[in-house]
């Protein structure tokens, strides 16, 4: 199959700016998850519905863990063959979610078994958006010790997802209370 | 916090130094206060104790008193990781636990019984239960075996008077603790 080159300029969207620049977004990876592939078309369809997640959470096809510390790392495109002027062309990118959960001692077989999950789409969230990927992550949980009495062990969960798309925002303040750790 | 770690502290010397001492009275966190005593206004330590105020002094005839005065505390920011939308605190509260020790019964030295507290002095600790749970850390950071200096610090308007049998120091020590306030704040 030959592969043509994207130069259709209708599906670029359109770039807003806000008059004053005060509505920023600010960074950490404040809570992680993970959303059965099976739901991720209907949370996708109701984001912003605070009870599309909480049945989802109820049935277990979402799973969060509401504070976590983390980064996201979007990666770098895969470099493809260019054709006619352009040099190469964009692939899709291997996309790097790292986050630490502090619900350590009771946690094992979540984090044990979750390496062998293979239909699991992970989630974000940073100070007023959530970040949802659109496909499924190769996950590993680890939880190394250091050589420090004052240090933590934690749980550190790597997800990594190769996709064409970043993950899609969505706007934190209808569905805040879901992420509650006092509502687990 | 404090007062569930000072707490530990107690059950630690009790259970590690003075296992088997009669008449050995530890107390938690004492202020100075004003009262009359035989119609006189006196300085002196008061600790709260449920709804009641002891008032420990080295002529009671115990064998051993100690309780704890706290001084600057201070809170900030921790360099430590924070989870979710909160950073750690820290809280540092600088200690002293003042000693009285009826030295003929305990057949020590003053610097032996100090001495003897602050090798037991734990390094770490947990406070409190479940998510109120706080894991702190306690750094010795001297001693005052002046006798007649930590008297005046205590009772500022009384008169000294303590024989060569009794001992009476203070060992300061640090508490410091890293949290997420929400832990305190939801818990307690």
């Amino acid at each position: 199959m030959s592969y043509a080159p994207n130069y259709c300029d209708n599906e670029l969207g359109q770039h807003v700016i806000t008059p004053c620049l005060t509505d920023r977004e600010l960074g950490r990876v404040r809570t992680g998850g993970f959303i059965r592939k099976n739901y991720l078309e209907t949370l996708l369809t109701g984001a912003n519905d605070p009870d599309v997640w909480q049945d989802g959470i109820d049935s277990g096809d979402i799973i969060v863990v509401p504070d976590t510390a983390g980064t996201f790392d979007p990666g770098e495109p895969a470099e493809l063959r260019g054709y006619g002027d352009r040099a190469t062309t964009n692939g899709p990118r291997t996309m790097s979610l790292t986050f630490f959960d502090p619900d350590y001692k009771q946690n094992y077989a979540f984090y044990n078994g979750i390496s062998k999950q293979s239909n699991l789409v992970p989630f974000y969230r940073t100070s007023s958006l959530v970040h949802i990927f659109d496909t499924v992550a190769s996950i590993d949980a680890r939880d190394p010790v250091e050589d420090d009495v004052e240090s933590e062990v934690v749980w550190e969960v790597v997800s990594t997802v190769v996709s064409e798309n970043l993950p899609s925002k969505h706007d934190l303040t209808p569905i805040a209370s879901i992420f509650n750790r006092l509502n687990f | 916090m404090i007062e569930s770690i000072v707490h530990a502290i107690n059950e630690t010397l009790q259970r590690e130094v003075f296992a088997g001492v009669s008449k050995l009275n530890l107390f938690g966190i004492s202020s100075l206060v004003h009262k009359k005593v035989n119609g006189k206004l006196t300085t002196l330590p008061a600790i709260q104790e449920g709804s009641d105020f002891v008032y420990p002094s080295p002529d009671d005839g115990s064998t051993l008193i100690a309780y704890h005065v706290i001084g600057p505390r201070t809170y900030e920011n921790s360099p430590k990781r924070g989870y979710g939308d909160q950073r750690y605190i820290k809280d540092t509260a600088e200690m002293q636990m003042i000693v009285y020790a009826n030295l003929r019964v305990l057949a020590k030295s003053a610097v032996q019984v100090q001495e003897l507290i602050a090798a037991a002095m734990p390094q770490s600790l947990r406070s409190g239960s479940g998510d109120a749970n706080v894991s702190a850390q306690v750094v010795l950071r001297g001693a005052e075996l002046d006798a007649l200096k930590v008297f005046r610090q205590q009772y500022p308007n009384s008169d000294f008077f303590l024989s060569p049998e009794d001992g009476f120091f203070s060992l300061r020590y640090r508490i410091t603790a890293e949290y997420d306030q929400r832990c305190l704040k939801c818990c307690l």
